[in-house]
């Protein structure tokens, strides 16, 4: 796990996929590879615990799956973010940047 | 909608797991196309992305996890391992099986008779709100009876507790063309029953009000569905006309299916208005019968539905009211009479529920005992076989098996096992059902509700049953083999060398507890036995071993009384001509027929003397037909018993004999009928009383009138005949038969048997004998279940201690000490089950003592023969193995390891 530039904390993986997912359907590659991107590279996960992820929110309803065509024409499962998923990134984001802020307090960083 | 989800997911298994297998594949390879973009070649591109990707199968695991698959993953294994295993062990699954579907059966079929007498609904609306009104004589509260349809037009009128109430009889009509009448359950009815019931005809109409009316007889019937399927669902059935009593009705309306009236058990297949009751009972014609209209009558079930609100406790004073009130509008009817009011019995008009209730939760325990034998007798096949498996499980928790992984394996295995014993159970009892009911329907003439088809109730009973011996039979297995002392068993099975010290108790309580119960039912069946045996040598006071009964009945004939006797004095006649017959009579009643009419009769002039009494109409020769022996006096002359007009006389029996004239000569004194005391009866003969029903101690007082003048139009003729016309049955019946069509071919014959064959179908005989049959059944079920395990358990064990066996030997033990220690050991089991099981027959034979006839419930016979024959087979079952034990040679069996 040496390849980590951070850890994820528990549970935040699900935040980061739901945000991704915010704008438009991804397949999962897509969704590692938007991760990587919008952190800059400085949060990678593991790409395969991913999928376990995925199927997680799948199963809350969260987040719903289809077959579609990729961009260079393959087929691919396409996740997008429900009615549901939507209030739950906003519930998540609210309690994580209360949570930053506690914490960044704590450390004397505000 | 999760759990939903979760379970179709179980059923896109393999669907869903390709696609999560094709979605990571793509996945790795875009990240690999990445990878070459880079600046990679393609083969470290491959691993690069593999390696980036991470445990592809470790994720894959985690994804079914997360889709709740894991559960159903580990299922469908065990299951495909419980198939395996059960097919490999072919002998093994079929014993397992076999017991298993001999106790679901039981209880199947036992449940299936149970739900149909007290559980299945009635088929009326709201039944919780339906009450039945009967008058109880309140100086013997044990008389109880209905009510006139005078008295049932008041109780409407004037209650203020029911919000309607109707009225009906339950009836026998004869259905047909002349020489082929079917006897067929029927009521008849208040015009707003149907209302009151809350269920209105399916096609056509109910009846109308005026329809009611006493004496307006407008010849009109609704049938029930069952009968228009008996029609095959004729369409031209509603209008049409059905010959009833030899009259022409109308069909006006059909019933919906499943609506059975007032009763569960019987069928009513036919209702008519109240306004064609004495048509139908043929009630109108009788010398001295009464019509509907009589305010003495009292043959009208009063049912109604309380008000909203009201209970059967709240409504108890207006209850009393309204009986104060009936008593000063018919002062001589209702004296020293109290209205009681309770839930309508589910069966027919005069039967105890309680009773039946009691029978049926009896029959369920009986049954439930068997289960549980069989469960225990499984748990010990379980118990051995799982020895021989205990390696292997041994093997499965040294390599990281969890042990509740394969306790649910084990019980997996053991639900196989059950739904296949519940497959079996279930044909068993459907198959046993329809004997029972087949067995019924030759006591009672009358359709019966009662199938062994498969009903929704039924099945989920078999496969509760099942479910429920999964954890009885399998968990106490499971749980002790799962607790593998790993070292010692994985290591060959060195040291089982038994220590023991408590010798007295049993080696294997569960044996033990299967014996106690076997004992429990075989002591119970032999009750029951030693009952059907004392019941089937009842006397009932008549020499008729030569004699044959035909019954008749004129009035289904549409025969008017005085027709009707001329027609029996004729048939008399013929019958008595016959070659071959001794002598012949009419009589309206036979023992142990079920009716067994009462008269209330008194000394001449004295009415506090009145006394209940049988009576019976007869033929002049009834007394040499019947084998009935004059002791006093003289029987009827001709002329007594065929004329209405001639001289009023009496034979009275030895009992009524004592009880009218304690001390006194009875011959020459008078008597009269309490509801008719203008005509004194002069006392001509006495005879020795007869036996009614079998549970009385004492036959019955009782007395005989001349036909002529205690007529009904349901007689039973007693035509004795020579010993070789007794030999052929069926011959001597259509003799029999042609010679009644001889005399008027348009007469209904209802029944024509021999008198034993009669006996023998009464209701009583046939309870006593159906509880020696089923708990036969049980008991005998339970002892070979018993003894198989006995069997089982004590070979077992020889073949487990062949090395401990061969030690003693070789130490000088002789052959004989070690069968007696097999078998002693067997006998201290056999001994704790037998006391144990002692005490348990001693309870229920308390429990069932009232339904035994002339059996104490602790009847030294029964008690003796049931453990006798218990010890007898353990023994056997313990010396056979150890017979074989004797014959270990040491040896062989200290070289075995």
């Amino acid at each position: 796990m040496t390849h980590h530039k951070a850890d994820l904390l528990q549970g935040t993986l699900d935040l980061l996929i739901l945000k991704s997912l915010q704008n438009e359907p991804m397949h999962g590659f897509g969704i590692a590879v938007r991760i990587g991107q919008m952190s800059k590279d400085m949060l990678t996960v593991e790409q395969g615990s991913l999928y376990p992820a995925l199927y997680r929110l799948e199963d809350q309803g969260w987040i719903k799956a289809e077959w579609g065509i990729s961009d260079n024409n393959r087929k691919a499962k396409f996740y997008t973010l429900t009615a549901a998923g939507r209030k739950q990134l906003t519930t998540e984001e609210q309690s994580w940047a209360k949570l930053s802020t506690a914490i960044n307090l704590v450390l004397g960083n505000a | 909608m999760k759990i939903l989800r979760r379970f179709r997911n179980i059923f896109r298994y393999e669907k869903l797991d390709a696609e999560m297998a094709e979605e990571m594949r793509l996945h790795v390879e875009l990240q690999a196309e990445r990878n070459v973009n880079a600046g990679m070649n393609q083969t470290e591109a491959h691993y690069a992305a593999l390696r980036q990707f991470g445990n592809a199968g470790v994720i894959q695991e985690q994804a079914r996890d997360v889709r709740g698959w894991r559960w159903a993953d580990d299922f469908l294994q065990d299951l495909r391992h419980g198939v395996r295993l059960l097919l490999k062990n072919a002998g093994f699954t079929l014993a397992a099986v076999t017991i298993l579907a001999l106790g679901i059966g039981a209880n199947t079929a036992v449940f299936n008779l149970v739900h149909t007498l007290l559980f299945a609904p009635p088929t009326y609306a709201r039944p919780g709100e339906v009450v039945r009104l009967q008058s109880q004589d309140s100086r013997d509260p044990k008389k109880i009876r209905d009510f006139s349809y005078l008295a049932y037009r008041d109780i409407r009128a004037t209650n203020d507790f029911l919000s309607d109430t109707l009225a009906t009889a339950l009836l026998v009509a004869g259905l047909g063309e002349k020489g082929d009448t079917r006897r067929i359950a029927s009521a008849a009815v208040s015009a707003n029953y149907f209302a009151v019931l809350g269920v209105q005809p399916a096609q056509g109409r109910a009846f109308r009000p005026e329809e009611e009316t006493p004496g307006q007889a407008s010849p009109v019937v609704i049938v029930s569905h069952a009968f228009w399927k008996k029609h095959q669902l004729d369409a031209a059935m509603l209008g049409s006309t059905l010959l009833i009593n030899s009259r022409p009705y109308t069909v006006i309306g059909i019933m919906p299916e499943g609506f059975t009236g007032t009763t569960n058990l019987f069928f009513t297949e036919l209702w008519f208005p109240l306004g064609v009751y004495d048509l139908v009972v043929g009630a109108g014609g009788k010398d001295s019968g009464h019509q509907l209209s009589d305010p003495d009558s009292a043959d009208l079930m009063v049912i109604g539905r309380l008000k909203p609100g009201l209970t059967v406790a709240t409504a108890e004073p207006a209850l009393q009211a309204l009986g104060a009130s009936l008593a000063r509008v018919y002062p001589a009817q209702q004296k020293d009479q109290r209205l009681t009011m309770a839930p309508p019995s589910r069966f027919a008009s005069h039967s105890n529920d309680i009773a039946v209730a009691w029978v049926g939760f009896l029959l369920l325990g009986m049954a439930g005992i068997v289960l549980l034998v069989a469960c225990l007798n499984l748990a010990n096949m379980l118990l051995a076989r799982g020895a021989a498996r205990q390696k292997e499980i041994a093997l499965r928790l040294a390599l990281g098996g969890g042990r509740s992984r394969i306790v649910r394996q084990l019980l997996t295995e053991g639900l196989l096992l059950a739904l296949l014993g519940g497959a079996g159970g279930l044909l068993l009892a459907f198959w046993s059902s329809d004997l029972l009911s087949a067995s019924l329907g030759r006591m009672i003439p009358v359709d019966l509700v009662w199938s062994g088809r498969p009903s929704p109730a039924v099945l989920a009973a078999a496969f509760g049953f099942c479910l429920a011996s999964v954890p009885v039979f399998g968990l106490g297995p499971a749980l002790r083999l799962s607790r593998g002392d790993l070292m010692t068993l994985l290591k060959e099975q060195s040291a089982v060398i038994v220590r023991r010290r408590w010798r007295f108790l049993p080696r294997n309580p569960l044996v033990a507890v299967q014996i106690a119960l076997s004992l429990a039912l075989l002591t119970t069946a032999a009750l029951f036995i030693r009952s059907a045996a004392s019941a089937s040598a009842a006397e009932t006071g008549l020499k008729a071993d030569r004699v044959f009964l035909i019954e008749l009945d004129a009035d289904l004939g549409g025969l008017a009384p005085v027709q009707a006797r001329q027609l029996y004095s004729r048939l008399g006649a013929r019958l008595a001509g016959l070659p071959g017959v001794e002598s012949a009579s009419v009589a309206t009643d036979v023992p142990l027929s079920g009716q067994d009419p009462e008269k209330r009769v008194q000394r001449a002039g004295e009415g506090e003397s009145a006394t209940s009494a049988k009576w019976n109409g007869v033929g002049e020769d009834y007394f040499s037909a019947a084998g009935l022996t004059l002791q006093r006096g003289r029987t009827f002359s001709a002329t007594e018993a065929n004329e209405a007009g001639s001289n009023p006389v009496v034979i009275v029996n030895d009992r009524l004999a004592r009880q009218l004239w304690p001390d006194g000569e009875p011959l020459g004194r008078l008597v009269q009928l309490a509801d008719d005391p203008a005509v004194s009866y002069e006392v001509i003969g006495v005879v020795p009383a007869t036996r009614h029903t079998l549970f009385e101690s004492q036959p019955d007082p009782g007395f005989y009138l001349p036909l002529a003048r205690g007529f009904q139009g349901h007689v039973y003729y007693h035509v004795k005949v020579r010993p070789e016309l007794a030999a052929d049955e069926t011959a001597t019946a259509d003799l029999l038969r042609r010679a009644v069509h001889e005399v008027d071919p348009t007469l209904p014959i209802l029944s024509l048997k021999s008198f034993a064959v009669h006996l023998d179908s009464n209701i009583q005989i046939w309870i006593v004998r159906s509880g020696a049959e089923i708990f036969s059944a049980f008991g005998g079920l339970a002892l070979c279940l018993a003894i198989a395990g006995v069997y089982g358990v004590v070979a077992c064990s020889v073949t487990q201690r062949t090395r401990e066996i061969g030690i003693r030997m070789a130490l000088g033990a002789p052959a004989g000490g070690v069968q007696r220690m097999i078998v002693g050991e067997g006998m201290v089991t056999l001994a704790s089950g037998v006391a144990a099981g002692f005490l348990m027959a001693l309870g229920i034979g308390k429990m069932v003592g009232s339904l035994l006839y002339r059996v104490g419930a602790f009847d030294p016979v029964a008690l003796t023969l049931a453990p006798a024959l218990l010890a007898l087979a353990t023994f056997l079952a313990c010396w056979l193995p150890a017979r074989r034990a004797a014959k270990v040679d040491p040896v062989i069996a200290l070289r075995a390891e």
